[in-house]
């Protein structure tokens, strides 16, 4: 269960700084640039591990 | 004149109606100095959302998002990056300070600061690097409050009345009401905000060129690269960018003002479930940055002031109601923030600078009485500097969030590391603020080292972090973290509770 914790803590920051060198292209996704598309959805991601980490540490005080 | 009309009567409306709401908490009871400050430590989820969301978007985010997009292409994306990782050490970092805020009566950040090393010289040396932080901040506020109601009032209400209205409003809301008042007045700026950045967000790029991809598409045939990093700069590049996420995410929580709200929650719990769903409210930063990409597009000759592509592109394609919309959102924005700040700013310095170096008990009556006088002082000084020397504190805003960025290690190891010592924070202080100064002050933000183009606050928070533990350990024999620490952490509910 820790090492599931530290895996929610880091996605959100590899997905939004560790993986900028590899995003910053021109490309157009969605008629979009690629980055701010990226960028926008790293932001999900984070509100996605945040919900994840939250229903653990729900469950883990109720027991 | 019509127009005009329109554009007064909304902004007014906003305007007066905050002011009224603000009004309110305090004038339906008396409140305590605890209530004043920080709510009666009793929001529940929606008073502390907004409370917490309501400080990020401000003045800068409404204007310099659209302008940094204007003027500067990708690496304004930045601002849309960092705050769900600001967020997610938020989870950790709020609900773990909040129950030692409630345990001890604390109330600012350098409360927290001298109660977990136990110094008060500590606390005082934080309190005071606070406040220079956080006046220009202020000030700053106060600057874009005014070129935005002069702008959307199309000029009918220049500069120096409408922030000597608008803060005269603000400093007797705060006066009276408090955090609730700035709770309250929070929740309708930030509909508002919503309402108008989404609204213009949306249409402004469709109405011009169809969709959101013609937009991009006429972006890239005319600049083509501006919306790959560094975009029209020279030295904001992938490095930049990286390094500046990192430290604005680190960084966030640092604001005095954010852990000063964060006592304010009925619970930890709240601020973990507040911590899961702000992300999904920073979405909306994306909406100003369109409006800046579309004003480059459309607006010739190119503006003076990139800082106007919002407000200048909404005036050129609509009648004056919009620009009233948009000059009542800009407004709220200015001075909902400004509002929080000065409340802060009050509290840090009648409690920790005042308050701990007299020294002894001064009764809370007095001390609440001092803080409601200092607001008024302060919005006086921050009205003084914005008209006479607009520029003097402009140094200090430069390097406001990498300076205080630089709380970083001694405020969060200090509450989760037991090895945390106060003579280790007082050298990775200052050597962190120093880097700070000399690089931003001698024009070397971004850093360039090997190559790369870092972020200078972010290089000063590396050095600051290793100093803070290095020192940590020399002087470890002589743990001076308070004892609590590890009944308030099973307090905060990251550790089963007992029964």
């Amino acid at each position: 269960m820790k090492f599931l914790r530290v895996l929610l803590t880091l996605i959100p920051f590899c997905w939004t700084i560790g993986a900028v060198p590899f995003v910053n292209r021109p490309i157009r996704v969605f008629g979009l640039p690629l980055l701010m598309v990226w960028i926008v959805a790293g932001t999900l991601v984070a509100f996605a591990c945040l919900m994840v980490l939250y229903k653990i540490d729900t469950n883990r005080q109720k027991h | 004149m019509l127009d005009i009309a329109w554009a007064l009567a909304i902004i007014g409306l906003f305007v007066l109606g905050s002011f009224a709401v603000g009004m309110l908490p305090g004038l339906r009871a008396k409140l305590s100095y605890e209530q004043w400050a920080v709510g009666g430590r009793n929001f529940g989820r929606w008073l502390n959302w907004f409370i917490l969301a309501g400080e990020i978007y401000t003045a800068f985010t409404f204007l310099g998002a659209s302008g940094w997009a204007y003027s500067k292409g990708a690496p304004v994306l930045y601002i849309a990056g960092y705050g769900g990782l600001a967020y997610v050490v938020g989870y950790y970092v709020l609900p773990a300070i909040s129950p030692i805020g409630r345990r001890f009566g604390l109330m600012t950040q350098a409360d927290l600061v001298e109660h977990i090393y136990d110094s008060r010289v500590l606390g005082i040396l934080v309190a005071i690097v606070s406040v220079c932080f956080l006046l220009p901040y202020l000030q700053l506020q106060l600057t874009g409050l005014g070129l935005i109601i002069e702008a959307c009032s199309y000029g009918v209400i220049p500069r120096v009345p409408a922030m000597i209205i608008a803060f005269g409003l603000v400093a007797t809301f705060v006066s009276v009401s408090g955090l609730k008042g700035v709770a309250a007045t929070a929740v309708i700026k930030d509909s508002i905000m919503i309402i108008a950045v989404v609204f213009f967000g949306l249409f402004l790029p469709i109405h011009y060129f169809g969709s959101l991809g013609g937009t991009f598409a006429a972006l890239e045939t005319a600049k083509p690269g501006f919306m790959v990093l560094p975009g029209a700069t020279k030295n904001l590049d992938v490095s930049w960018m990286m390094s500046t996420i990192a430290l604005t995410s680190l960084g966030f929580y640092m604001w005095p003002h954010l852990t000063a709200n964060s006592f304010s929650a009925r619970n930890p719990e709240v601020l973990r479930h507040n911590a899961v769903y702000l992300p999904l409210y920073q979405l909306c930063m994306i909406f100003p940055m369109l409006i800046g990409f579309t004003a480059l597009l459309v607006l010739v000759p190119a503006l003076k002031t990139p800082d106007m592509a919002f407000i200048a592109l909404v005036r050129h394609t609509f009648p004056g109601w919009a620009l009233g919309l948009v000059g009542g959102a800009g407004a709220l924005a200015c001075m909902i923030p400004a509002a929080d700040l000065l409340l802060s700013t009050s509290m840090v310095f009648s409690r920790n600078v005042y308050g701990r170096i007299k020294g002894g008990d001064i009764p809370a009556e007095q001390l609440g009485r001092l803080a409601k006088q200092v607001v008024i002082g302060l919005a006086l000084i921050a009205l003084a500097l914005s008209i006479l020397f607009p520029n003097m504190l402009v140094n200090l805003l430069l390097t406001g969030y990498a300076g205080v960025t630089q709380f970083f290690p001694l405020l969060v190891l200090g509450v989760f590391w037991k090895r945390a010592h106060k003579y280790a924070a007082y050298c990775g202080l200052a050597v962190g603020e120093f880097i700070v100064f000399y690089t931003i002050l001698n024009h070397l933000d971004p850093l360039p080292i090997w190559g790369l183009n870092i972020n200078a606050g972010f290089t000063a928070l590396c050095v600051n972090m290793v100093v803070f533990v290095v020192l940590s350990l020399v002087f470890a024999p002589q743990r001076s973290i308070s004892p609590y620490a590890d009944t308030q952490l099973a307090e905060s509910g990251v550790k089963p509770v007992a029964g």
